[in-house]
């Protein structure tokens, strides 16, 4: 049988090499094979029928001829393994300019030998005849079976142990002798150990910046004034920008600078589906009479029309109103007062920092100009240190606006920041300060999303870990960082819309809280697109985050590789993160006796926000499956 | 038909069978997409082995098809380690599929386990076909995602939730290795194709050992072993096309493709023969004392792979046909053993062997199937 030729050929070529240990080794676990498979099938197949067994019949002929089809693939392999090597195997070796290896039947190799090839068959031989010997002289010599059951003791050798009252040692009588003796080497192999000590040592991090973190988004008001007026003043004296000769190669581009087309088209979709999902869910009529999806058209008008005009005064006019709009919707639908002024006064500074940036630029104060821009982007995208606003609202809204600030404002006030990369690039120069600021936005954001429960505040934090990425792109200053970026922001739009319109259903259900359980069975569309926006979110091909994603490692490589292995770190965080969430809430039993179980009866979710869904997933796919076609949607970069 | 076409079919075949059973959903009985699936794996074995004697006199076919992502094409190179993969995936696959029509005949979810596996199949063909290294890892991850999802495909049973929660993060963190060598060979040869000579100068030692700690996660090789038994709740034709076919195969791919990039320094084919050796005696060990016919199965795999690893660190022609080889071989016998040992399951409710006995004579077929499996992981002649 197949087997033999192989590894028969593998000890000769282990001992012609000189590696005699590996070939004794390989040696001695073929004989635990040996016994793993008697044990197993003397287990299985042999001995007396059993309560399991009793009314087993054959399985159905497909099953039958997949099984046929294998065994008898391992029949022509063991008997002449040389039409594998000459066929398949001999062309590999011809392509790696290696010398052909000369194989007989029974897999008797030329190559390793005379004694190899003669003693090899001669061993083989001898040993199954052996084994049938001693097969034959047991058989011959078993007790007399009363009832066509085995009796305990008797012809067979135990080596001294008696045996058990069920007539045979059992699989687990063998397992249990085996892990006795060998107890020191399973405990020493038992590498999950080792990784589960490594997962405590992060959730224990990870609890301790959430415990500063909680503090910080008690304090949020005062918090964000103070660390913006701090940022503010460590950009413009420590990291001043470019210096006077810089600004005098800054002529920005002829013509006016476009959002790109891609990102735009994100915005659209996302805004589109937000709304869909707004009016199609359980909470639609709420959220007509408290004005909510009025607000959501006039909020995405604004952003969409600031992001299709070209002169760049009005462009960041209807861009501002836009977060000017979204205080608004924030007033009417956030609980708590606090959440209320928190949004202000971030829409607030990040609005005005924007737009003194932009008067200073024209009146020639560019150090002044240069950080007041990046203050604004830091305070309008949640970056380090101003990242727990954006968590501080995670809980307080409902899911579809906390999408629209997100997917359609945010990523819209990056299109922006894009455009002035583009129109001025020594503005951003790689600078320390900012990509360090960057490498920290991602890795902290990604190290607390290991201990959350509340899946709203994971799509945040994931929101966080992201941006930490678009600023690599943006301030590493070359076009595959910029495109990287671009095509982030955009999966980035089209991801974040899916995830809270995932959520939406659930929470206008009441079924979304911390100890949610199992919301796949009842929402399956939606579990569906969660995995989707998940895996987008997270660069993995072939959704189109991976487009994104590529770039940005290729960028961080060329500034280090230490920011590399920090975003790849954070990107790895995020992923445990993720795969945890959707396990433990969307899949497994539907609830257990630690969770509430879900309030209503199962119902079909509805049809506008499953076509939402797939819509939004097959976007996410066919870009990720046809980058190119997105690349064409790149339009307004020169 | 050329060359290149047969190249085509290989994985569109595939493919477009995936698409049709999105289609023929609501039309059709569980059973009848079985036979639409194995159906349009055929072409795809059929084209596999039509490749063959373009590619026995060591030469390869390449195809470049578009361009793909900005300046990134998709290039496809198929040479005869193409082949011997895409044969292992196909064929293997489509005997998987067959016997998934009895098995699979009464679960409603039909339609998603025929879809996954056929794109497995075909991301699997895709990953050894592909000259670009990006396309190479889209397809890694592809067949890492249908793993992932066959084997969370029962997602109430919180033994399969938790199984694929493992499988994917052990092997998708691991693959964040491959990721960086591919970023870092484009970054320093100016291509993502492994055929450009260029490549040979950025494949370095830290693109070494990066690429190896995602194909010691992909191909089970200790220590980063610890997914496959968890992975034993999927249904057992995904835990034949695990370990036969798609998936831990495509460690033993990449291992053996890696002689194609550039020449090997001598401290990577040792830890190739260390990393071997080690697993082959854990997962033999781990295997004597399982009492679960499939995590049984899943620890020997464990310590088959680690023999095909040996014999590519080795790396003398007798060595790597040895362990190519036994990598076909394996194909062959563990996934018969796995059928078998789903034969078992769905007759008799159970993979307890504590609980199992005396099969042969209730189940005559199953048991010669499993005889010849064994005997053939024995290495009886």
């Amino acid at each position: 049988m197949s087997g033999f030729a192989s590894k028969w050929m593998l000890y000769a070529a282990a001992l012609q090499a000189g590696w005699t240990v590996p070939a004794v080794i390989a040696w001695a676990a073929s004989l635990g094979t040996v016994f793993l498979c008697a044990k197993a099938t003397s287990a299985v197949f042999l001995g007396p029928l059993t309560e399991a067994t009793k009314d087993a019949h054959e399985s159905p002929p497909t099953m039958v001829w997949g099984m046929g089809i294998m065994a008898t693939g391992s029949i022509i392999l063991g008997v002449a393994p040389q039409l594998a090597v000459n066929y398949l195997l001999n062309p590999i070796l011809g392509a790696l300019q290696l010398t052909a290896v000369q194989v007989t039947w029974f897999g008797l190799s030329s190559n390793a030998g005379s004694f190899s090839t003669m003693g090899g068959l001669v061993l083989a031989v001898v040993s199954v005849i052996l084994g049938g010997l001693i097969y034959a002289i047991a058989y011959v010599a078993r007790p007399a079976a009363a009832g066509g059951a085995a009796l305990a003791g008797g012809g067979i050798f135990t080596g001294g142990e008696p045996l058990s009252d069920q007539g045979r040692l059992t699989a687990g009588d063998f397992s249990d002798i085996f892990l006795q003796n060998w107890k020191d080497f399973f405990r020493w192999t038992n590498v999950d150990r080792v990784y589960l000590g490594m997962w405590s040592g992060l959730q224990a991090a990870s609890r301790i910046l959430g415990v500063a973190v909680s503090w910080m988004e008690r304090h949020a008001v005062l918090l964000v004034i103070v660390l913006a007026a701090a940022l503010l003043a460590a950009v413009r004296w420590t990291a001043p920008g470019p210096s006077a000769w810089l600004w005098s190669r800054g002529v920005p581009l002829s013509g006016p600078i476009l959002v790109p087309v891609l990102l735009i088209a994100a915005c659209v979709v996302a805004a589109v589906a937000l709304i869909l999902a707004a009016i199609s869910s359980k909470a639609s009529r709420r959220f007509i009479q408290q004005m909510t999806v009025p607000l959501m058209i006039l909020i995405s008008m604004a952003t969409i029309a600031g992001l299709l005009v070209p002169e760049p005064r009005l462009r960041l006019c209807l861009l501002e109103l836009g977060a000017l709009l979204t205080v608004a919707l924030v007033w009417l639908t956030a609980r708590t007062v606090s959440a209320k002024l928190t949004y202000l006064t971030v829409v607030l500074i990040s609005a005005s920092s924007l737009i003194a940036s932009d008067l200073l630029l024209n009146s020639g104060q560019k150090e002044w100009a240069w950080a007041l821009l990046v203050t604004s982007i830091c305070v309008k995208l949640a970056a380090v240190p101003l990242f727990f606003w954006l968590l501080s609202l995670a809980d307080e809204l409902p899911a579809v606006v906390l999408g629209l600030i997100i997917a359609v404002v945010d990523m819209a006030a990056f299109g922006e920041i894009s455009t002035s990369a583009l129109s001025i690039p020594d503005y951003y120069l790689p600078h320390a300060l900012l990509l360090g600021a960057a490498a920290a936005t991602s890795f902290l954001a990604a190290l607390l999303m290991l201990t959350q429960r509340s899946l709203k505040r994971l799509l945040v934090l994931s929101t966080i870990e992201d941006v930490g990425f678009l600023f690599l792109g943006i301030f590493s200053l070359n076009i595959i960082g910029l495109d990287g970026a671009l095509f982030a922001a955009s999966t980035h739009a089209l991801a974040k819309a899916l995830l809270f319109i995932c959520l939406s259903g659930p929470e206008a259900d009441g079924a979304l809280n911390n100890e949610s359980t199992g919301l796949a069975k009842r929402y399956p569309v939606a579990a569906f697109g969660f995995l989707f926006g998940m895996l987008a979110m997270l660069g993995i091909p072939p959704l189109m985050g991976y487009l994104g994603r590529w770039r940005l490692y290729e960028t961080a490589l060329q500034i280090s590789p230490l920011l590399l292995t920090v975003f790849i770190l954070s990107s790895i965080f995020a992923l445990i993160a993720y795969v945890l969430a959707l396990t433990r809430v969307w899949w497994g039993p539907a609830h257990d006796a630690d969770s509430p179980p879900l309030p209503d009866k199962p119902k079909r979710e509805p049809f506008l926000l499953q076509a939402t869904i797939v819509v939004l997933v097959a976007l996410l796919l066919a870009g990720g499956i046809w980058p190119n076609a997105l690349g064409m949607l790149l339009g307004g970069r020169p | 038909m050329t060359a290149a076409t047969l190249i085509l079919i290989a994985p569109s075949s595939l493919l477009l069978g995936a698409a049709l059973q999105l289609l023929v959903a609501k039309l059709c009985s569980s059973r009848t997409k079985g036979i639409l699936a194995a159906l349009f794996c055929l072409p795809s074995v059929l084209a596999v082995i039509g490749l063959i004697p373009s590619v026995r006199s060591g030469q390869a076919v390449e195809l470049k098809l578009f361009q793909w992502d900005g300046p990134l094409a998709l290039v496809l190179h198929v040479d005869a380690l193409s082949v011997l993969f895409a044969f292992m995936g196909t064929f293997l696959g489509a005997a998987v599929l067959l016997y998934s029509i009895g098995y699979m005949a009464q679960d409603k979810a039909a339609t998603r386990f025929f879809c996954s596996m056929l794109v497995f199949i075909g991301a699997f063909v895709g990953l050894v076909f592909s000259a670009n290294l990006f396309i190479f890892y889209l397809c890694w991850e592809v067949v890492g995602l249908c793993s992932f999802s066959l084997v969370g495909f029962w997602y109430t049973n919180p033994e399969a939730v938790s199984g694929a929660r493992k499988v994917l993060l052990m092997t998708h963190i691991a693959g964040y290795g491959l990721l960086a060598a591919i970023i870092v060979i484009y970054s320093r040869a100016g291509t993502a194709l492994w055929t450009d000579p260029a490549v040979a100068h950025a494949f370095t030692g830290g693109v070494f050992f990066l690429m190896l700690a995602a194909l010691v996660a992909k191909s089970v090789q200790f220590p980063l072993h610890t997914w496959i038994p968890e992975a034993m709740a999927a249904p057992t034709p995904v835990s034949a096309l695990l370990h036969a076919a798609c998936y831990v195969k495509a460690g033993v791919y990449l291992a053996v493709r890696m002689y194609s990039f550039g020449p090997w320094q001598p401290t990577w084919g040792l830890s190739l023969i260390c990393v071997g050796t080690v697993t082959i005696a854990v997962g033999v060990m781990y295997a004597m004392v399982q009492t679960d016919l499939k995590r049984m199965l899943a620890f020997s795999t464990v310590s088959q792979i680690g023999y095909m690893m040996l014999g590519i660190g080795i790396g003398t022609p007798l060595a790597i046909v040895a362990g190519l080889l036994h990598c076909l071989n394996h194909g062959f016998f563990k996934g018969g053993l796995f059928l078998t040992a789903g034969s078992v399951q769905h007759a008799s409710g159970t993979r307890d062997m504590n609980k199992l006995g005396g099969l042969a004579s209730r189940m005559p077929q199953t048991t010669l199937s499993w005889l010849i499996g064994a005997g053939s992981m024995m290495g009886i002649p």
